[in-house]
Order: C-alpha cells, then sequence, then structure tokens
C-alpha cells in the first residue's frame, strides 16, 4: 500500500511539475534575471511585434513558402511587380537608444516602401520575400520557382547584398515542399546539371525531395504509413488540444535565448563575430547570385543589387582582404551583367542601429535606419521600374 | 515505434502497469504479445522475420541437444541460416556491388542485386542474439528453454531494435522469478527513461544539424583542419549520446517491469587506452565479440603474436562490417583494430622490458590523448558518405594544418564545445547525484520528500526539454545497424 501511495505520488507529483513548468514560462524567467545581473537592455529593444500582411509578405519565413506564392498570384494579378529578397535585416526591427517603446506592429524598411507606393497612387506592388539567415542558393531556389509560373514572374528584382548574406549557405528542408511542382523540379533538376557553385547543393537537396517522398506521383514512404507513426500522428493530434505542448515552440526560442545570452554575458562572443568564408561556400554564394543575374536577363526581368546599410561600429569582415574581395565582386558583378548596384553601406548613422542585449545590433537597425533606408529606396525603385531590363 | 515518441511513453506507461496487474503466469505472454506487437508497428509484414528465425534456431537447438556428436552440425545449420538472413537482408547489394566492380575489369556482364528491400529493424542485434543462444546451447549452458522463452529472448521489445545485446541465461531466469512491484523500480526506471529522452532530444538532436552540414558531400572539401576536428567530436559525441540515450531508455523501460538489462556504455570517451575504450563503449557487444568471437578462435594460440594482433584486426573488421555495409564501417572497425594491436603490443613489452617511465603519468597521459584522437579521428570512416570523402577529411585533419579558418556558425564551435565540456564532467555529476541520493536515503522523511518533490521536478524538467526539443524526423543512429 505505502509504495503504490508514493508511486502514484512520483507519478502525480510529476505531472503538476511538468504543467507548472509547460504553462509557466521558466526559460523566460530565466532570460530576464540574466538581462537584470547583467545590465542587459531590456527585452523591447528586439522587437517581437512585427507587421505581418500575407499579401505582401512571404509569410513563413522561409519554411514554407508555397502557400504564400499561391497567395502572391492574386496580389500580383495586377500592376507592376517589385520583388524584393533579403535577410532578417528585411523583416526585422531592433530599437536604438532613445527610441520609444512599439506600441503596435514594427514596420520594416520594404514594408515602408510597399506601403508609400500605395499611398502614392502607384500600380507598384512590392513584394518582401525574406528569411533570417536567407541564403543566395535560397533566394534562386525560389526565384527558379516564381519564374516557371507565368502569374509569379516579377518584373524587377531588387537583391540585398552583404557581406553577411555571403556566409551562409544551404537551402532549407520546409523548402523542399517546392518540388511537388513538376516545372519548378525540372528547372532544379537543370540548375543541378549545371556544374556551377552551387548545383552540388541543388543535387543533394532534390535527392533529399525525393527521400521525403516530395516529388510529384510519388509514393509516400513506408515508415509514414506504418502503424506507430499513424499512432503517433493521432497521439499529437491529441496532445495539441494542450497549452504546454501548443507552446513548446516558444519555451524552445527562450531556452535557445537562454544559451545565447549565456554566451553574450559570460563568454563576452558577439554575434558579430567576423569570419571568413570558405571557398566552396563563397563560390556556392557567388554563383548563385551570378545565376540569378542570368536568369532575370533572360527572362527580362530588372534585376537590382541594393548593397545594405552596414553598423559601422561592428565590422562584418575579418581581414581587409575579405573587404576588397568583396568590393571586386560587385564591381565584378556591375560590370559582366550590366547591373546596377546600389551603395547604401555607410547610409545609416551608428546611432540609428538597434541595440541587442547589452551591445549593438550588428544586423538590425533601428526605426528611424528602417526609414531613412526606405525614403532612399522609394525614387530608385521608380527609376528602375521605368527603366528598360 | 520510436523510443522517443508521445505514443511509446503513454503506451509504455500504461502496459507497464498492466503488467503489474495481471497474475504472474500471464506475464511472460504479455510481454512476448506486447514485443509482438512492438515489432509489427513499425512493419507488420516483417513479423515473419525474427519468428522464423526463432522456429530455425529453437529446431536447431533442441536438435543439437539430442544428436550427441552431430551436434556441430546443427549448430553450423543454425548460425548458417541465421548469419545467411543477415547477409540476405542487409550485404546483398554490397556484395553484389563490389562483385560487379570486379566482373567488370573482367568484361563480365553484372549480375542483379534483386529489389530494393528495406531492411528489417534490429536483425543485427537479434541475429547475434540468437547466435548466443545457439553457441550457449551448444556448450550445456541453457537447458529446458521452451520455443516461447526463446522468442521472448530474441524479441523483448526494449532491446530488440538495438540493445543492449543480452545473453539467454542473464535475461529469461528474471522471467522465471515473481518479483513485487516496489515504487524504486517506477523510479529506476524513470531516472533512466527521462535521462534517455534528454540525451536524444537534447544533447544528440542538437549536434545532428551541425554534423549533416559538416559532413555534406558538396561542401566537406572547404572545411579546415580545425573544422574536421571539432566535426569529428560533434559526431563522437552525437553518436555516443544517441546510443547511450537508447540504451537508457531500453533499460528504463525494463526496469519499469522489473527486469535488468546489463549497461551498454560507461563514460567511453575517458578511457586510458584503447583496450579500456572497447570495455566501456557499446559494451555489450564487446562482451559478445569477446565470448563468442575472439576467446574461441584463440584459444588455441593464446599468446601467438602476429597471429593475434591479426585475428583482433580482422574481428574489428568483421565488428566495423556488422554496422553498416559499406567500406567506410570496415575501416573504421580496422583502425580500432590497429589501436588495439598497437597497445597490446607496448603491453607486452612492458612487460618483457619493465621500466619505471613506462608506467609514469606522462605517458599513461599520453596514451589517454592518443585514445581520443584516435576514436574521435575514426568516427570519420564510420560518418563520411565515401572513401573519398573520408581520406580528405582526415588528410586535412592531419596534415593540412589550417587551423585558423572558421567555416560554421559560432555556435556550431560553442554547442559542440559545451557538450564536451558536459561529457567531460559526466562523472563527476552522476557521482554528485549518487552522493545526493544517498544522503537522503539515510532519513526515510527525506528519502520520501526527494521522491515525491524534487525528483519530479528534475524528471519535469527533462520532459520539457524532450517536449521542447522534439524532432519527429530525427530516428536514432543504430537504429540503421
Amino acid at each position: 500500500m505505502r509504495a503504490a501511495v508514493i508511486g502514484a505520488g512520483v507519478i502525480l507529483s510529476t505531472a503538476l511539475w511538468l504543467a507548472a513548468l509547460s504553462v509557466g514560462a521558466p526559460f523566460d524567467a530565466a532570460n530576464g534575471a540574466l538581462d537584470r545581473a547583467f545590465g542587459g537592455l531590456p527585452a523591447w529593444t528586439q522587437v517581437r511585434n512585427m507587421y505581418r500582411n500575407p499579401e505582401t509578405q512571404e509569410a513563413s519565413a522561409g519554411e514554407k513558402p508555397l502557400a504564400s506564392f499561391h497567395r502572391l498570384a492574386g496580389y500580383w494579378a495586377h500592376g507592376g511587380r517589385v520583388l524584393f529578397i533579403g535577410n532578417s535585416q528585411m523583416q526585422m526591427v531592433s530599437l536604438a537608444r532613445g527610441e520609444a517603446p512599439p506600441t503596435g506592429p514594427e514596420k520594416t524598411w520594404v514594408d515602408l516602401v510597399t506601403d508609400e507606393l500605395a499611398k502614392s497612387g502607384s500600380d507598384l506592388k512590392a513584394y518582401r520575400l525574406s528569411a533570417g539567415g536567407m541564403t543566395y542558393a535560397e533566394a534562386l531556389w525560389d526565384i527558379l520557382y516564381l519564374t516557371a509560373h507565368p502569374e509569379l514572374k516579377p518584373q524587377a528584382i531588387f537583391l540585398q547584398m552583404n557581406y553577411q548574406f555571403l556566409w551562409s549557405n544551404g537551402i532549407r528542408d520546409g523548402m523542399l515542399e517546392l518540388l511537388d511542382d513538376p516545372a519548378f523540379r525540372d528547372a532544379a533538376a537543370r540548375e543541378a546539371a549545371r556544374g556551377d557553385g552551387y548545383s552540388g547543393l541543388f543535387r543533394e537537396r532534390l535527392q533529399a525531395g525525393a527521400a521525403r517522398g516530395a516529388t510529384a506521383g510519388a509514393a509516400p514512404s513506408t515508415e509514414a504509413n506504418a502503424p506507430a507513426e499513424r499512432l503517433e500522428s493521432e497521439v499529437r493530434q491529441g496532445l495539441s488540444g494542450w497549452i504546454g505542448f501548443r507552446e513548446r515552440g516558444r519555451q524552445r526560442d527562450d531556452f535557445l535565448n537562454l544559451l545565447y545570452r549565456a554566451r553574450i554575458y559570460f563568454l563576452h562572443l558577439k554575434p558579430s563575430t567576423a569570419r571568413s568564408i570558405s571557398e566552396v561556400r563563397l563560390r556556392e554564394s557567388q554563383t548563385a547570385v551570378e545565376r540569378i543575374a542570368e536568369i532575370c536577363r533572360e527572362e527580362n526581368i530588372r534585376f537590382v543589387l541594393l548593397r545594405v546599410p552596414a553598423n559601422p561600429l561592428i565590422s562584418l569582415y575579418r581581414t581587409p582582404e575579405d573587404h576588397d574581395r568583396y568590393m571586386r565582386y560587385l564591381a565584378d558583378m556591375a560590370s559582366r551583367f550590366a547591373t546596377p548596384v546600389y551603395d547604401f553601406e555607410d547610409l545609416v548613422p551608428a546611432q540609428e542601429w538597434g541595440l541587442a542585449y547589452n551591445g549593438p545590433d550588428p544586423l538590425h537597425m533601428g526605426r528611424a535606419g528602417h526609414r531613412l533606408l526606405a525614403s532612399r529606396v522609394i525614387p530608385i525603385v521608380e527609376l528602375e521600374m521605368a527603366a528598360k531590363p | 515505434m520510436q523510443f522517443n515518441s508521445y505514443s511509446y511513453l503513454l503506451l509504455l506507461g500504461a502496459c507497464a502497469a498492466l503488467y503489474w496487474r495481471l497474475p504472474f503466469r500471464f506475464r511472460r505472454g504479455y510481454v512476448l504479445l506486447l514485443s509482438a506487437l512492438f515489432y509489427a508497428a513499425w512493419k507488420p509484414s516483417y513479423l515473419w522475420i525474427p519468428i522464423l528465425l526463432c522456429g530455425v534456431v529453437y529446431w536447431c537447438g533442441t536438435r543439437m541437444a539430442a544428436a550427441g556428436p552431430r551436434a556441430g552440425a546443427y549448430l553450423r545449420c543454425g548460425i548458417g541460416f541465421t548469419v545467411g538472413l543477415l547477409v540476405f537482408f542487409k550485404y546483398r547489394v554490397f556484395l553484389a556491388q563490389n562483385l560487379n566492380g570486379l566482373l567488370a575489369g573482367l568484361h563480365v556482364p553484372p549480375i542483379p542485386a534483386g529489389l530494393w528491400i528495406a531492411l528489417p529493424l534490429g536483425i543485427s542485434f537479434y541475429s547475434f542474439e540468437a547466435v548466443s543462444y545457439l553457441l550457449d546451447k551448444r556448450q550445456g549452458r541453457i537447458k529446458g528453454e521452451s520455443l516461447a522463452d526463446l522468442a521472448l529472448f530474441v524479441s523483448f521489445w526494449p532491446h530488440m531494435i538495438a540493445g543492449p545485446i543480452v545473453r539467454f541465461r542473464e535475461l529469461i531466469p528474471q522471467f522465471r522469478t515473481e518479483k513485487k512491484w516496489d515504487w524504486p523500480m517506477l523510479t529506476q526506471g524513470l531516472d533512466r527513461l527521462i535521462w534517455g529522452l534528454v540525451q536524444k532530444n537534447l544533447l544528440a538532436n542538437s549536434l545532428a544539424a551541425w554534423v549533416e552540414e559538416g559532413f555534406a558531400g558538396h561542401s566537406y572539401a572547404a572545411n579546415s583542419s580545425t573544422d574536421n576536428w571539432v566535426l569529428a567530436a560533434a559526431f563522437g559525441l552525437q553518436i555516443y549520446f544517441d546510443f547511450a540515450a537508447y540504451s537508457n531508455m531500453a533499460i528504463g523501460a525494463a526496469n519499469l517491469i522489473g527486469i535488468t538489462l546489463p549497461e551498454n556504455f560507461r563514460t567511453p570517451y575517458h578511457a586510458a587506452n584503447p583496450a579500456e575504450f572497447w570495455s566501456r563503449w557499446h559494451m555489450t557487444l564487446s562482451r559478445w565479440i569477446r565470448d563468442y568471437l575472439f576467446f574461441p578462435l584463440n584459444a588455441r594460440h593464446p599468446d601467438a603474436g602476429a597471429r593475434l594482433y591479426l585475428s583482433l584486426i580482422g574481428i574489428m573488421a568483421v565488428v566495423g562490417l556488422w554496422h553498416g555495409a559499406g567500406w567506410g564501417f570496415v575501416l573504421w572497425g580496422i583502425l580500432h583494430g590497429v589501436y588495439l594491436t598497437v597497445y597490446r603490443m607496448w603491453e607486452r613489452w612492458t612487460e618483457a622490458h619493465p621500466a619505471p617511465w613506462k608506467r609514469s603519468g606522462a605517458v599513461r597521459l599520453g596514451w589517454r590523448a592518443a585514445t581520443l584522437v584516435g576514436v574521435l579521428a575514426a568516427w570519420i570512416p564510420f560518418r563520411a558518405s565515401s572513401l573519398h570523402q573520408c581520406l580528405a577529411m582526415l588528410r586535412e585533419m592531419f596534415f593540412g594544418f589550417h587551423f585558423t579558418r572558421l567555416s560554421f556558425s559560432a555556435n556550431f564551435y560553442l554547442g559542440t564545445g559545451a557538450i564536451a565540456v558536459f561529457c567531460a564532467l559526466e562523472p563527476l555529476l552522476l557521482a554528485a547525484v549518487e552522493r545526493l541520493e544517498r544522503a537522503a536515503q539515510k532519513h526515510q522523511t527525506a528519502w520520501v520528500a526527494h521522491a515525491i518533490l524534487l525528483r519530479p521536478l528534475v524528471y519535469a524538467l527533462g520532459l520539457l526539454l524532450f517536449m521542447i526539443f522534439d524532432d519527429r524526423n530525427v530516428q536514432f543512429i543504430y537504429f540503421q545497424f
């Protein structure tokens, strides 16, 4: 009897603790405690309440773009189609010292450009295709999909250029869903066969797509049909009614933020840690940009490179050679493809850059920085759309 | 059914509770039924494989016991059938590909490898257990067992898919002894189960994405020496935590119904030499290899130098091949065979020519460091997708001397470093937990409070980490073996 009572106590107590930990936010509380202990900036400097508009933005942040692209066809049914492609700098605001806490959803410079074009009565319709840590191979992947569908083909592409963008490589798993489309699959297969720097990555992603049964007409995998998998899906469906289960993504973010804070506060390792890029990865990114330029030329799409602002307090280049090489690459792009390159690298002064944790944010601008950039980009959009491809 | 799935955990709790409610005489049948259902949940049409294996092996075993001088023939028949089944499912395509490579040189048309057939889950493990049953039976160590006993031994669900590799005489007698449920069985089981969930979801899976990126077929050539060393460490930690997690969950699940399975890992990266590594890593496989391969093969010539060393390298190559049908696995095994041989030679030399410096702390430290470096380097052929990739990465590690260039995000190096530090401190943490438990056990009230309050809090935290790092798409590495 005593054993049964203690056993029941262990189970019940575990369930209660788990419920308390799941519903509460222990890692968020720990983050707050660390910020207080180390004099971190208020959490609101990293704006979470960002402006969302599934009509003008790719809503999944790169994870599942297909639904956004279906919606885009409606938005672009009339008017001039302008596409902005970039990474988290296009979708995040990090407030600068002296900027007031947010009172509503914050807009990034692309959102402001979109608004301004609409307000001015222009028939240009800007669309933001951005994702945190986006890679140029992913940009090419998306452009292949858009150009394979006439109703999605843009008239102008403004591609964000900065050195940090070149660091990232790979194509995320969520984007493999585009392989369900036969026209895109054929286009991706052609790119994989080209032998360019990014082709190896495309080959690997095509294989991964085939393995997940994403290609049209492929039978679902045996494992997915197994009774165990079906049962697991049912159980997860049932658990999804419980808040602790639904909120586990947020708890995960809080936990990772806790580790991130530990990195900054204890090890003093800032996210700006500049590094050189290995040859293969650099080639993968650069050849993807070159291929985008080629596709734009073939498809009569106006292609523009925007050298976006960089925080003057933080250098993203590890060595002066890295910087020189990057500049040579941009000059080469401009001359080989007659691509306009607009340089805003020094546009935003240090005080208009955001703050992250206990120091300057290396990538994300404050509210005023976004406004300043938007004001400079709007005339360029009008100018470039008026020009012939 | 994955051990780290919600459905498994919920069913495990319900099934364990029902186990203790059943009269003792029904328990073995109940566990056998559960084991069959567990296996069928993955692929019902493959249930015939362990059933057929048990039938044939049992028949050979009983005939062997009655055959007198012809017992050896039944032993060979049983082992031949078991190995044949394993070769058919696991090595058919590999053998055909290599044979066709040779035939192509002779301008002979290739032989067909046959249709692609999914590898039956756990076949490498339950084949070894079937062989151990036959060999133990031949030695007269097993008597009076039924077909149901053999089926339970082979298919007992916690160990069927990926071990620990148990012996008939250490498992089945436990089912023959009636036990009464007590709450320490529950806490022992939950300790292992929840620690396994954390090891798998938080530690192993966190490393998986980085390892995947680092070994990617299109970009590994750009890795620097530092990148490759960190990658080798990351994969070494990933596979350790992945497999130790599975073993812990298997041991924990068995504990919940009062069954004790043998330990499989004992902080292997703390090994002082290559021989000790194999007494800490996948311990039940090492034991199997030692008792059923190494000793029988070398019994007649225990001191024959070169013969012993060749046999050691050959056996380790087979251990590598057992892990997977690929030359990378064989190379991994051969490397470990060479490490063991070198260490054995050193020991013999030290015994023949004793000198104080050979037992000094510096030499012992040297062996410890060399073992760690050797073990990490050997993970490269194990994980690389081709021999070409393996050689390129090893060349960069040992001869590249590019130590300042870092190709991946800072989180990769920091994350791997943090998990490596955790691994290094693991023995201290385990000792601290044991000390805490012993202190609490001295006072009855403190012990019950510890069991009902503190321990559940740790369980809940573990379950929370399991939930938030839950990724349905990452299965256990050893499932593929």
